[in-house]
């Protein structure tokens, strides 16, 4: 196999991303420890901007696709819109890590490590055109987070979640592995282009139908859709809060990605296959997942079901790619890529919010039963402690539960539009009622904020928390109040799939 | 010279003030601000009323047009009509007044509350000035929560209960007629015109929809607004958030955000659905006439003066639904009328029943009486603005009230006499509740009471001005909402058009 420098160039993002992993891990190893934290900060922030800063560039351009490694690989629009979602969510979390590691007690140049590595992954799995590829990309962030949950090792809880998440995860990947071993035997071909023109041409086998719904089966897993998401309250509790966040909006947004290529690029021509899949399973989790969240009084728990309904209406997006008539329409795909940027500012800055609200409190307390700032007791009286916060919290929840002007009013919209325009309105009907239950958990964090007489916690978070929070609520209502670029940018990353 | 965006400055004014306030410390500087933030917002929208030269509808005046989202037909589009310009006003002068008496009412977090406030008012004044669905909509549903949390931190004991409440009735409406929207957009942009123009729409709508889907979108869109208005069965929100939300709050719910329904019914769902109205429209019609009665008996039996008067705004927003569905062009105008006369009756009355909860901490009917002996004024305006409500020849609400069951009877006698019926037992609960606090014994608690301060008197003042200008010159704004009501509701009656109901 020939590899040369347009291969390299193809991947050169993802490669200044790992880059910057490695350069942090070998800093921390030679570099004295407590010192050398905003070098690894300032070596992260380069090659997450310099990858950042590529892509845009490219998007600008908007060349043709760019194919490498023998057509295993592309850098086309897709890969770098979400790439750069994945990104900007990477650089808050790096911020926001900053100060958690320190009061954890965290080795950061681990967590700065495995964070990067895991975001070059996700960054490939989006570009992955190729089955073995999209495997291992997702095996590898799969891996980096499974340590990322699990990295406060005194913790029990956060012991347990890895654990939990690492046998949950290795059934997937079972269930995954076997998909791709079912279509290789089908078609001859792991390249999803082979895949697609083999089923237009052949129409589905019987060993193809299963071999692309086990497919599908491990990607359901990894996004936490009904009836597989039983790991996602665990995990989500468990682990670390800045990892919770990072993980409840990147993978999603890479596992939809890579998702949103395979059914546009090896199943286009029989959408039927997979569309009435995805809407049961969408119906299923915007119901459970917003019926259990109402129960939590976790915080954190809370949020982890509500993660779990916004897979929800992105796999209703998804499912409205095919038509009532029969038809394929990529509108909805874009209308999901649209939404998952929305959802990943709102529910990063949620997550967020608790990790600032957790530093109010002077010392750690309450491990390992609880820890600070998830229940729903430590909000009590943000909006008199702290207004800022309050704010900005009360916007990402006013957001997820889809009350305009926010980012997640927008993507609502754009979801249950093109679910109405390609005929299902019941989907979209479940789907508004789905997010009027959903109101009822938002508001009750809002009460427990306004209406509720404060804690006397009032340690003054770090200033990059805040900053973090600050520019999640910034993205959140940009994304609904000027949604214009994003939504372009999304709608041509699937125009030109090809599909 | 550039022509400035009135309608955006009047619109987005508060909001802007709110957002400058957030960062000013003190609670006296956010007060000044804010007052004089929404007083030039009032002066700004009186400038509005007097360049307003009516268009012919459904052309729009003031019109602002920006491109918001071109792939979808979205615009940033702002325009008013009598209508909506009447509303506006409305607003803009409620604001103000509810600032002046919360000015000392509220104790806790007062930046918030009036940060609050202002938010409110550009909500309001949006969800009037917008004429485009999309934008609409998002008004629509960003007035939520200042309103929500106007209620839920500075309101009653039940606060949150009927925060949430109130939240979450609203929404079930909503979302749903949300649903309908997107629907209303796909056919537009089936056939080839994806915009979200409300007069667009209008034009455009009736001819493609049959029956069937008229019917479901005219549904969704009316569950919506009979939620907001509200009307009977789906009221049961609208007590528990006037009794619970502080003074200012349930001026503003009462004076302008009740109108959002009626003012939908009449903008949205008779336009866009003619055929479904129609159909519907004896049914609108009975259960406006059973909540007129229902409303007045229940407000006959309460004892909390603040939950009598939210029962009456059911019972007076019944006259308005009679009126717009009534199928007669002098109804749907008194409707119309009777939506800015509760304004500003039901306003005042919640203004006052704040000013003596101020003074008594209680809002028993029981609790008072002989109140006239020692505050004068308090009970003059009290007894005017409850002449007012009742429709006393001459105050705004007879001219409401009069051409409603005058138009009403022509076409549908029967409501007309249930209507009337009501308008007794209108008379009947609120001069009961005028002789329980002002007549009879004086209890020797309230000797003391102190009669209304300047700052009262300025609230109330204005508003009794437009009682009595509402009442005996009502003429020039039966004009100006003639034509865009008549518009309006030409779909239940296309005669209409030509025919008129000013001398």
């Amino acid at each position: 196999v020939n590899v040369t420098v347009l291969d390299w160039i193809a991947i050169l993002p993802a490669l200044l991303v790992l880059a910057a992993a490695m350069l942090v891990v070998g800093i921390d190893l030679f570099a004295p420890p407590r010192k050398n934290q905003l070098a690894l900060v300032l070596v992260s922030f380069a090659g997450i901007g310099g990858a950042c800063w590529l892509l845009v560039q490219r998007l600008h351009l908007a060349r043709r696709p760019l194919e490498a490694f023998s057509g295993s690989i592309v850098l086309d629009d897709l890969t770098s819109f979400l790439s750069i979602a994945i990104l900007m969510m990477t650089a808050l979390l790096v911020l926001v890590a900053n100060v958690d590691t320190r009061r954890r007690n965290i080795a950061f140049g681990e967590y700065y490590g495995l964070v990067l590595s895991c975001s070059a992954a996700m960054m490939l799995l989006v570009a992955s055109t190729d089955l073995l590829m999209i495997f291992l990309n997702l095996e590898i962030l799969s891996i980096a987070l499974y340590v990322l949950t699990g990295i406060t090792r005194k913790n029990p809880r956060s012991n347990e979640a890895a654990v939990k998440y690492l046998v949950t995860g290795a059934f997937a990947t079972g269930f995954q592995l076997f998909g791709v071993a079912l279509l290789y035997g089908a078609t001859g071909s792991i390249q999803l282009e082979a895949l697609g023109s083999w089923l237009a041409t052949n129409g589905p086998s019987p060993l193809f139908q299963t071999g692309l719904g086990l497919l599908i089966v491990g990607f359901l897993f990894k996004i936490g859709a009904v009836p597989f998401h039983m790991w996602v309250p665990d995990v989500y509790e468990g682990a670390p809060t800045t990892t919770t966040a990072f993980m409840s909006v990147t993978v999603k947004a890479a596992a939809v990605g890579s998702l949103v290529r395979i059914l546009l690029v090896a199943a286009p021509t029989h959408p039927e296959l997979w569309a009435d899949l995805l809407s049961a399973v969408a119906i299923a989790t915007m119901v459970i997942g917003n019926l259990i969240a109402i129960q939590q009084t976790s915080v954190k728990r809370m949020l982890a079901y509500s993660s779990v309904a916004h897979t929800g209406y992105v796999l209703v997006a998804l499912a409205a790619m095919h038509g009532v008539d029969g038809t394929l329409s990529v509108e909805g795909a874009s209308a999901a890529l649209f939404y998952l940027v929305a959802y990943s500012f709102m529910t990063f800055g949620a997550f967020v919010t608790l990790v600032y609200v957790g530093h109010e409190a002077p010392v750690p307390g309450r491990e390992p039963e609880w820890q600070d700032g998830e229940h729903i007791d430590d909000l009590a009286g943000l909006g008199v402690r702290r207004p800022w916060a309050a704010f900005a919290m009360t916007l990402f929840l006013v957001s997820l539960g889809g009350i305009p002007p926010t980012a997640g009013f927008f993507g609502k919209f754009l979801v249950f539009s093109e679910a109405i325009a390609q005929g299902h309105v019941g989907l979209a009907v479940i789907g508004v009622l789905a997010s009027l239950v959903s109101m009822v958990y938002y508001l009750r964090v809002v009460v427990a904020m306004y209406m509720q007489s404060p804690l006397s916690n009032d340690e003054q978070p770090e200033g990059s928390l805040g900053l973090a929070v600050a520019l999640a609520a910034a993205g959140t209502v940009l994304l609904g109040i000027l949604p214009n670029l994003f939504f372009e940018w999304a709608t041509r990353s699937i125009v030109l799939l090809g599909a | 010279m550039v022509e400035l965006p009135m309608l955006s400055l009047v619109t987005f004014l508060p909001a802007f003030a709110a957002a400058v306030l957030a960062f000013v410390p003190g609670g006296r500087e956010v007060k000044g601000g804010a007052l004089a933030a929404s007083v030039l917002v009032f002066v700004l929208s009186l400038v509005l009323f007097w360049q307003f030269e009516p268009p012919v509808p459904p052309e729009l005046a003031f019109v602002e047009d920006v491109v918001w989202v071109e792939s979808l037909g979205i615009h940033y589009r702002m325009g008013v009509d009598g209508i909506s310009l009447l509303l506006i006003v409305l607003t803009a002068l409620l604001t103000p007044l509810a600032m002046i008496i919360s000015w000392d009412a509220v104790h806790t977090n007062e930046k918030g509350f009036f940060i609050a406030l202002l938010c409110l008012q550009t909500g309001v004044t949006g969800v009037f000035a917008a004429s485009d669905l999309f934008l609409f909509y998002a008004f629509w549903e960003a007035m939520l929560l200042p309103m929500a949390l106007l209620i839920g931190i500075w309101g009653g004991p039940r606060r949150i209960y009927a925060s949430i409440k109130f939240v979450l009735y609203t929404m079930a409406g909503s979302l749903l007629m949300l649903v309908a929207i997107l629907y209303c957009w796909f056919r537009m942009s089936e056939i080839g015109v994806p915009t979200f123009e409300i007069a667009e729409m209008a034009r455009t709508l009736p001819p493609i929809l049959d029956a069937r889907t008229e019917s479901w979108l005219f549904a969704a869109f009316a569950l919506s607004f009979a939620i907001k208005v509200p009307m009977f069965p789906f009221h049961t929100w609208l007590p528990d958030a006037h009794v619970e939300a502080p003074t200012a709050g349930s001026v503003l719910l009462a004076g302008v955000l009740l109108k959002m329904g009626s003012y939908g019914f009449l903008r949205f769902a008779i336009p866009f659905f003619p055929e479904a109205a129609v159909a519907h429209a004896p049914l609108l019609v009975a259960i406006s006439a059973v909540g007129i009665i229902y409303g007045s008996l229940m407000s006959w039996a309460q004892t909390d003066i603040k939950k009598l008067i939210a029962y009456s705004s059911v019972a007076h927003l019944g006259f308005v639904m009679l009126g717009l569905f009534s199928g007669s062009l002098i109804g749907a105008q008194g409707g119309m009328i009777q939506m800015i006369n509760h304004g500003v009756s039901t306003g005042a009355l919640f203004l006052l029943v704040g000013v003596i909860y101020e003074r008594a901490h209680t809002r028993g009917v029981h609790d008072f009486g002989g109140l006239a002996k020692v505050m004068p004024v308090y009970a003059t305006f009290f007894v005017v603005i409850t002449l007012s409500s009742i429709g006393l020849p001459g105050l705004n609400g007879f001219v409401g009230e009069f051409l409603i069951l005058n138009g009403t009877y022509e076409e549908m006698p029967v409501a007309a006499v249930v209507g009337a019926f009501g308008v007794v037992l209108g008379a009947v609960y609120m001069l009961g509740l005028v002789r329980n606090m002002f007549f009879g014994p004086l209890s020797p608690k309230w000797a003391t009471l102190p009669d209304m301060t300047g700052g009262e008197l300025a609230t109330l003042v204005p508003l009794v001005v437009c009682a009595v200008w509402l009442g005996m010159f009502p003429t020039p704004f039966l004009e100006l909402t003639e034509a865009p009501v008549a518009h309006a509701i030409s779909a239940l009656r296309p005669d209409l058009l030509t025919a008129s109901v000013t001398p």
